[in-house]
C-alpha cells in the first residue's frame, strides 16, 4: 500500500511543470494517491474512484490558499473527498 | 503509546522536513522518496514492514509542512501527536483513503494551536 501510493508520486515529481501551474499538478497527483489507498470494499469500480478524484480536485482548487504550508493538507483533502463520496452514496442508496 | 511507533513517527517527520529544504527536493519528492526508502529498509531487516512503513509514510506528511510557517519544535510535537492518532484514531477509519493524511493534518493543526497559545501566554507574562 505504501509503495503503490508513493511510487507514482515519486516518479511524477521528476515530470516538469510549467510556471503557471507550479507544484499543483504534483500535489493533486499525491492527493489522488492517498484517495487510491481506499479498501476494495469502499471503491468497487473505476467510476467510483474517478468520482472521488473529481471531488478531490474540486476541493483542492477551492482550498488552494487555505491551510497553505500545513502538513497533511493533501491527505485531508483525500479523506474529505472519500468521506463525501461515501456519505453521498449512503444517502442515495 | 508504543515507543517504537513514536520513534518512527519522529524519524519520518524530521527527516522529511529536513530533506524538503534541500535544493533538488520539494515536500512531495522528499515524502515519497523517504517512504520508498523506509519500506525497503523495513523489508530488508524484516521488521513488521506493513505497520512500520505505514507509520513512517504517515509521519512524512507531518514533515511536509512548510519551514516558513513551522519550526522543528512544532514538527516534533506534531509527530508525537500523529503517533497518538495512529494508535487511537486510525483503527476507526480502516479502509478510508486519506486516513493517515487527516491524522497528520489534525496533529499539525493541534501543534500550531498549542504554539500560538504558548506565544500568547508568554506575551502576557511579566
Amino acid at each position: 500500500m505504501v509503495l503503490s501510493a508513493s511510487l507514482p508520486a515519486f516518479i511524477a515529481s521528476f515530470v516538469p511543470s510549467n510556471k503557471t501551474l507550479a507544484h499543483h499538478p504534483h500535489a493533486t497527483l499525491y492527493a489522488g494517491c492517498f484517495s487510491g489507498m481506499c479498501s476494495a470494499e469502499l471503491i468497487e469500480s473505476m467510476w467510483a474512484l474517478s468520482f472521488i478524484c473529481l471531488i478531490g480536485t474540486l476541493l483542492y482548487v477551492s482550498s488552494i490558499r487555505l491551510f497553505s504550508g500545513f502538513g497533511g493538507r493533501l491527505g485531508g483533502i483525500a479523506f474529505t473527498s472519500v468521506a463525501i463520496f461515501v456519505l453521498t452514496r449512503q444517502v442515495l442508496m | 503509546m508504543s515507543i517504537d511507533l513514536l520513534l518512527i513517527s519522529l524519524l519520518g517527520a524530521i527527516s522529511t522536513y529536513l530533506l524538503a529544504k534541500r535544493n533538488r527536493f520539494d515536500a512531495i519528492r522528499a515524502s515519497s522518496c523517504l517512504s520508498i526508502l523506509a519500506y525497503g529498509i523495513f523489508h530488508l531487516i524484516d521488521l513488521n514492514t506493513e505497520l512500520y512503513s505505514l507509520v513512517f509514510f504517515g509521519s512524512t506528511f507531518v514533515g511536509m509542512s512548510a519551514p516558513v510557517r513551522f519550526g522543528i519544535e512544532s514538527i516534533c510535537l506534531s509527530a508525537v501527536l500523529f503517533a497518538l492518532f495512529f494508535e487511537y484514531l486510525i483503527p476507526h477509519l480502516t479502509g478510508f483513503g486519506g486516513a493517515l493524511g487527516i491524522s497528520a493534518f489534525l496533529s499539525v493543526c493541534l501543534s500550531h494551536i498549542a504554539f500560538l497559545l504558548l506565544a500568547k501566554i508568554k506575551s502576557f507574562a511579566p
